[in-house]
């Protein structure tokens, strides 16, 4: 759907995709989280209905304040696509509730990924974490330098969620890089 | 101890796609009085130097051996201030 | 700033049969540079094969890139192109115009693009200046890939001292249309408005003539283009929106609007108000509005009634559009200005530079010996190429999966695969071999590509289509132009043989070093094919190590020859090898008797075991059992064509396969877990050569 076309009285929720939003100049996510459509978003999440960012759509959520913390340049300095490991560690969000695994694998692909925030804010919000497969979190799994290997976090009530992994890329048994669909499982949880 | 800023800018006449963005869509929504937004990279050193041309030098070195910028496509500004407390 | 010679102002005069006005010579400049005009290239490329039972849209008549059927009623799109002059100045942005390039060549088909390739070559990384260049030209390339949304799913990555100053960036897209939904980039009737979008402005003036002369290494401020991926975005989309509506659409590239018009009225005539131009800086002279190469703008030839429609839809997003002139039945290309007309040219004289076959010469061929080197030597020194390096660091700044279609990833096998709307696969591979090609550009044409084919036949497809991008160094030299021709016809010879028509190209000349070195020849080969059976995934197992072909004592042109002196025969590309070793993967593919496949090119069998090792596998050989040469460096390091090693579980059937096929394939070893690489009796732990392997771009590029 195109940005201006919202019509929120229309949807229970709300899926702000990954992709560059105006370019993501000046920081990612900043001018859409300036634009009338984010008003209308932040007017669904106070209703509690479900709002989803992925990736772009974090920083999005991030840059318009519904959700806590920023996304910084990766420490490396430069943009990275990879297969990563993410323990989950918060079951009262919407996406998260029914969760059949702990740990998921999905890519990343983002510049502007290094979550920060306060840490003890960060240890009560955050759902995933970066990992092993065996959920083992340590810095030799943190591909940005994220506080915490922070890769999503969500609101107090949980509705609104953000992640930078890509779970609709790890829904199709072709593309995704050895068969699972662990963000397709991820994914059902929209259907609350 | 110098402070030097050495501020990087898209040369006149070269566009600056960024600067553009902020402006239409950010700037323009709130006031009409911004005629132009140029955005560029800021690099701030801490230089231990004897004089600010020395500062300002040691900058420059940097910037043109390691390509800081890209004198093709790029300005460069460079501003030097000695650091009140850190100084000699 | 103009490059026409006296010659052709000659030409034009006369036919003209009057002075141009400075405008006027101008617009001729553009129009027959060697960017635009193809005027040195033309007559050899017209010796390709580009018609085939697939094709929708060959390379004749002007078209942005050619289109092939693919079956339901679908047709991809391919293309390539090369912003070597420009990245060599300002490599981000040259490298991410370039991609921006690409892309609206596809979307003037009415093609959603869906893949890009990116083949770079550089010079060697010991210089912090070719650092630099491979630096900004990866993060351009992943700047406007990414903010676009179209995945990068392959590439090559090659150092080579020619490439010092004058690096190569070729990027490639593919793209995807309904066949019925194809747009032409030509007009059939007068009376088509001409409607611009994007703004103009003094950025990237005079860009074609200075791709078609040598860096001059002064400031060459008029040639660089900012990239705007942000603009990109709403050109492509809104392009794809109301292709329905329009009749041609035509990307502004080389030339700026006056090519643009000339083209896309492709004999008929055209009246263009200059003043109509939405202009993003005042001031501009008419002339440069003329024949600025602006990024990110379109042209469209639309029905009057469709006018509305198709420029609401772009200032949906507040993109700027405008209806500047209008399709003409007299034949003559008009600039109007301030109501004056300030360029009044014959289509036919626009169209029809004179056409050049430059004098020919052969370079004298050296004979040398053989090199004596210790066999750990020669491993260890092949294994640690940086041409054989993981190229992590580069692809991981892209997003390849963009999309949700890439199938088979960077770094996963010879060939990307993405999957398409109606359920098939294509496989994608570009393939270049400037060391071969700089001793003997014949074989080399050939060599490459039947490697594309290789390639594809790897993970279980056929090639349908090619296209060719030609870079050479200056064509007036015999010996480049010799090159040249040599290049040409063994790419020809080659399509012809596989039918594979080649439905695009492009020719860049004059990529030279500061001192007038020419780059070595590099014609590049990008060649798309389906899985028409089953697809591999080719994946490292414990098993039997097959090799399929012979192996020949042909070391000129190889990596083993590139470090430690030339000597030997040129591999002679034997077609029909290539092309039975193709056929013998596809079969045990289809039959699921193998578990991984790989093409042997760059440092031979040894070079293409790095995949196996890689991968923390040991791999053992027995040499004896290499077949085709007793010399063990050519049986380890020789790249001459027609082979791929493959690992099974029943390596008998593969053996048996071949034959069946009417050529060979012989059990030369194993592979285990573990990290040693066995030739016969001679055993190297290579752990540190996989670690540099995988590091080794990293640690470079970091510091």
């Amino acid at each position: 759907m195109r940005y201006k076309d919202l019509d929120p009285d229309r949807y229970s929720s709300v899926v702000i995709p990954g992709g560059f939003s105006f370019g993501d100049y000046l920081r990612a996510g900043s001018i859409a989280a300036s634009t009338e459509t984010m008003e209308m978003i932040k007017e669904m999440a106070n209703q509690g209905k479900t709002v989803l960012g992925i990736c772009n759509g974090f920083q999005i959520l991030t840059e318009s304040g519904l959700l806590k913390g920023a996304l910084l340049p990766n420490l490396k300095m430069r943009f990275i696509s990879k297969w990563v490991y993410v323990k989950v560690v918060r079951d009262d969000t919407r996406l998260t509730k029914n969760l059949p695994k702990k740990v998921l694998r999905m890519p990343i692909a983002h510049a502007e990924g290094r979550f920060v925030l306060e840490e003890e804010e960060a240890r009560r919000l955050m759902v995933f974490q970066y990992s092993n497969e065996k959920g083992e979190v340590s810095e030799d799994y943190n591909p940005n330098g994220s506080v915490l290997n922070i890769a999503g976090i969500a609101n107090e009530e949980g509705n609104v969620i953000g992640l930078m992994p890509h779970p609709e890329r790890a829904s199709f048994s072709l593309t995704s890089i050895d068969g699972n669909v662990d963000g397709l499982l991820l994914l059902r949880g929209l259907r609350w | 101890m110098y402070s030097v800023e050495v501020i990087v800018l898209n040369k006149e006449g070269i566009r600056d796609p960024e600067g553009e963005a902020i402006k239409k869509y950010m700037v323009d929504k709130v006031t009409d009085k911004v005629k132009e937004v140029r955005a560029g990279k800021y690099v701030l050193f801490k230089i231990d130097a004897g004089s600010e041309e020395e500062a300002m030098n040691i900058a420059k070195k940097v910037a043109d051996e390691k390509r800081l910028y890209n004198p093709i496509v790029h300005k460069v500004e460079i501003r030097v201030r000695k650091d009140e407390d850190g100084g000699h | 700033m103009v490059s026409l010679s006296e010659y052709e102002l000659d030409v034009a005069r006369k036919r003209l049969g009057r002075d141009p006005s400075p405008v006027e010579v101008k617009v001729i400049d553009a129009l027959w540079s060697e960017h635009c005009s193809y005027k040195s290239s033309k007559i050899f490329l017209r010796s390709f094969p580009s018609e085939g039972p697939r094709v929708v849209m060959g390379i004749e008549d002007w078209q942005d890139a050619g289109a092939v059927d693919i079956g339901d009623g679908y047709a991809i799109v391919l293309k390539v192109e090369s912003h070597n002059h420009p990245s060599a100045v300002d490599p981000f942005n040259g490298a991410a115009t370039g991609v921006g390039g690409i892309i609206r060549d596809i979307i003037s088909k009415g093609a959603t693009p869906i893949a890009l390739l990116d083949m770079i070559r550089v010079g060697e990384l010991k210089d912090d200046k070719n650092k630099w260049l491979l630096k900004n030209i990866i993060a351009g390339i992943g700047f406007y890939g990414n903010s676009i949304g179209i995945p990068v799913v392959g590439g090559e990555l090659s150092f080579d001292e020619s490439f010092s100053d004058n690096p190569l960036v070729d990027v490639a897209c593919v793209g995807i249309v309904k066949k019925d939904k194809i747009k032409p980039s030509v007009v059939k009737e007068p009376g088509l408005k001409l409607v611009l979008v994007g703004l103009t402005g003094i950025d990237g003036l005079g860009g074609a003539s200075f791709a078609s002369r040598k860096l001059s290494g002064e400031n060459e401020i008029g040639a660089v283009q900012i990239a705007d991926p942000f603009a990109g975005k709403i050109v492509m989309d809104v392009t794809l929106e109301i292709a329905d509506k329009v009749e041609a659409i035509k990307d502004l590239g080389g030339g700026g609007l006056a090519v643009a018009v000339t083209e896309m009225a492709n004999g008929l005539g055209a009246r263009v108000y200059v003043d109509k131009v939405p202009l993003r800086v005042k001031d501009m002279s008419p002339e440069d509005i003329i024949i600025s190469e602006t990024q990110e703008r379109m042209l469209f030839a639309v029905r009057e009634e469709n006018v509305e429609y198709v420029c609401k839809a772009f200032e949906y997003y507040e993109y700027p559009c405008a209806v500047i002139g209008e399709v003409t039945s007299d034949s003559f290309i008009r600039f109007i200005y301030e109501g004056k007309e300030i360029a009044s040219l014959p289509s036919q004289l626009l169209l029809s530079p004179p056409l050049y076959a430059w004098p020919i010469r052969e370079k004298a061929r050296k004979i040398n010996v053989k090199p004596n080197v210790e066999l750990e030597q020669a491993v260890r020194s092949v294994l640690a190429h940086p041409d054989l390096a993981s190229k992590e660091w580069a692809y991981s700044q892209f997003d390849y999966e963009v999309g949700t279609s890439t199938v088979v990833k960077p770094g996963e096998a010879d060939s990307a695969v993405v999957s398409l709307p109606n359920g098939k696969l294509l496989a994608i591979k570009g393939d270049a071999n400037p060391d071969l090609c700089a001793e003997d550009a014949y074989e080399c044409g050939k060599a490459i590509f039947a490697e594309a084919y290789r390639n594809l036949a790897v993970v279980g497809a056929r090639g349908i289509a090619a296209v060719d991008h030609l870079q050479f160094g200056d064509p007036k030299k015999p010996e480049i132009y010799s090159d040249f021709v040599d290049a040409v016809r063994g790419i020809g010879e080659a399509a012809r043989f596989f039918s594979i028509p080649i439905v695009g190209g492009k020719v860049s000349f004059y990529n030279e070093n500061k001192k007038g070195v020419a780059i070595k020849p590099t014609p590049l080969v990008v060649m798309a094919g389906l899985v028409e059976g089953k697809l591999l995934k080719p994946k490292v197992e414990e098993g039997s190590l097959v090799l399929i072909g012979y192996t020949r004592n042909e070391m000129r042109g190889s990596l083993f020859a590139k470090l430690f002196g030339p000597y030997g025969e040129v591999p002679k590309a034997r077609l029909q090898e290539d092309y039975l070793a193709s056929e013998v993967v596809l079969d045990l593919i289809n039959q699921g008797t193998i578990l991984f496949a790989k093409d042997v090119n760059r440092g031979g069998l040894m070079g293409s075991l790095m995949a196996i090792l890689s991968k923390g596998y040991s791999a053992k050989v027995d040499p004896d059992r290499i077949l085709g040469t007793d010399d063990l460096m050519a049986k380890l390091f020789s790249e001459n064509g027609g082979r791929f090693i493959v690992i099974t579980n029943s390596p008998e059937s593969v053996v048996e396969r071949a034959k069946r096929r009417g050529t060979i394939a012989s059990v030369i070893g194993e592979v285990k877990k573990g990290n040693y690489l066995e030739i016969g009796s001679w055993k190297l732990n290579v752990k540190k050569e996989v670690e540099h392997h995988s590091n080794y771009l990293e640690v470079e590029m970091s510091d």
